[in-house]
């Protein structure tokens, strides 16, 4: 059995059509991330994991088109996870187009599921973001939960773009692992 | 671990069922598996049999023999205009051409459906909004689904339907009532093409230097040039030539990446080709 836990995300993305299991990995990795981004936009939990199966099956659907290097692979999740949450406020109704096309049935959760994913939209991101090297901390607010842009990020942080991303994309590393260390323990 | 396990093993199984092993390629490896299993098992007995009867008795041990190189010279091809094949088409019925459109994921009205003998998918004219908007199947993708889709708007459908290329087929769909599209080869020679049922032309391994000319009523042009991926000759060690169009690994090793290969058919410009 082949383990996915030391490739990298872009390196999942790339697996997935060949290796549909590297998917697992990449959900696991993120799915905290996305409860908690729709969490806090969301009035409910339920309308929170609709959106976030959409997300992820979009992203499933599109592995093929995503490439590797301009952003790190959450950055691109988090892109359509926004795309979605515009479009579905637009709507008003929440997107299942992603779902529909590959035949997702209905999730079927309990309550015990709804309140950890109200408790992961509690969870104060700043919590996490202190437990990073100032830097990071400061480049993966700015583009994670500020939502800005690279070159916005490089003129207030005073470095260049491609400082700016390997900040964020270390940063959401660090963050990664510290999650994984927490559910461990 | 999960925090929604629920989706989790939904999203499992959509990845499998979006990405897993064709049943072809499972009933292939399951045909495969044992032969060579048993071709395994010989070479073994073989090497035993050979090093007991004493092949080796100079005392010193073999090295072991290198791994076959099974392609010995690649060439690069000028693209072929044998390989190119205009096809014909059917329009599906509805009960087909809903399961069909559902089968490849396509989402829009649905105008037409076409099947089309040698494509490993359908073709859908669709209206999303006030487009109409053309899919048709990748060659090189492994599932209905992998697929290009473009679209234009009323008044461009109008003048001049609505065209793609996918890999190296060439789709276009035409409104009623403009001219016959013609096609263009590398020599400046040019040819018509006689659209099929409901105005479909489907053009399949175009050659580089071939483009599609479709002309409006009102007499404006609009060139298609086509450019598609070189292919390679590939002469194997073991004396045979291939000319695959999709390299999986080294095509000349032997099965089962050989069995993917199919011949060129030859040249069809009739529009029934198939």
């Amino acid at each position: 059995v082949t383990s996915f836990r030391e490739v990298s995300d872009e390196e999942l993305l790339r697996l997935t059509p060949k290796e549909p299991r590297a998917f697992d990995e990449f959900y696991l990795r993120h799915e905290s991330v996305v409860l908690g981004y729709f969490r806090r936009r969301t009035e409910s939990a339920d309308v929170a994991l609709d959106l976030t199966a959409e997300t992820f099956v979009q992203a499933l659907s599109s592995v093929r088109r995503f490439r590797g290097g301009s952003e790190p692979a959450v950055a691109w999740l988090i892109g359509i996870a926004r795309h979605l949450l515009l479009t579905s406020i637009r709507r008003g109704k929440v997107a299942h187009r992603a779902r529909s096309r590959l035949r997702l049935e209905r999730i079927v959760v309990d309550d015990y599921d709804l309140e950890r994913i109200d408790e992961i939209g509690r969870a104060s991101a700043a919590a996490l973001l202190e437990s990073l090297p100032a830097d990071q901390a400061a480049a993966v607010k700015a583009r994670v939960l500020d939502e800005r842009s690279y070159d916005e990020i490089a003129h207030e942080l005073r470095c260049s773009p491609m400082v700016a991303r390997k900040r964020v994309s270390r940063g959401l590393a660090t963050l990664r692992n510290l999650v994984v260390d927490e559910e461990a323990s | 671990v999960s925090q929604v396990p629920a989706l989790r093993e939904l999203l499992q199984e959509a990845a499998e069922r979006r990405y897993g092993r064709s049943r072809w390629r499972v009933r292939l490896h399951r045909a495969v598996a044992p032969t060579l299993a048993i071709a395994a098992s010989g070479a073994v007995l073989i090497s035993v049999s050979v090093m007991a009867s004493g092949a080796g008795s100079d005392g010193l041990e073999r090295a072991a023999a290198p791994k076959p190189a099974y392609t010995a010279r690649i060439t690069r091809l000028p693209s072929s205009l044998s390989a190119m094949r205009v096809l014909g088409a059917k329009v599906l019925g509805g009960p087909e051409a809903q399961a069909a459109m559902a089968d490849a994921g396509v989402s829009g009205k649905l105008e037409t459906a076409w099947e089309v003998p040698g494509l490993s998918g359908h073709i859908f004219l669709l209206r999303r909004g006030d487009d109409w908007c053309l899919s048709a199947p990748d060659p090189y993708g492994g599932a209905p689904a992998d697929r290009g889709v473009t679209c234009a708007t009323d008044r461009a459908y109008d003048r001049h339907g609505v065209s793609l290329r996918v890999g190296n087929t060439f789709a276009a769909a035409l409104p009623q009532g403009l001219p016959s599209p013609t096609l263009r080869l590398p020599d400046g020679a040019q040819r018509e093409l006689d659209p099929s049922a409901n105005g479909l032309v489907v053009i399949a391994r175009v050659a580089d230097g071939v483009a599609v000319l479709i002309r409006s009523s009102e007499g404006t042009v609009q060139t298609n040039r086509l450019r598609i991926t070189p292919v390679n000759r590939y002469e194997c060690a073991d004396g045979r030539v291939l000319t695959p169009e999709i390299v999986v690994g080294d095509p000349c090793e032997p099965t089962p990446t050989d069995l993917r290969l199919r011949p060129s058919p030859p040249l069809r410009l009739d529009g029934r080709g198939g």
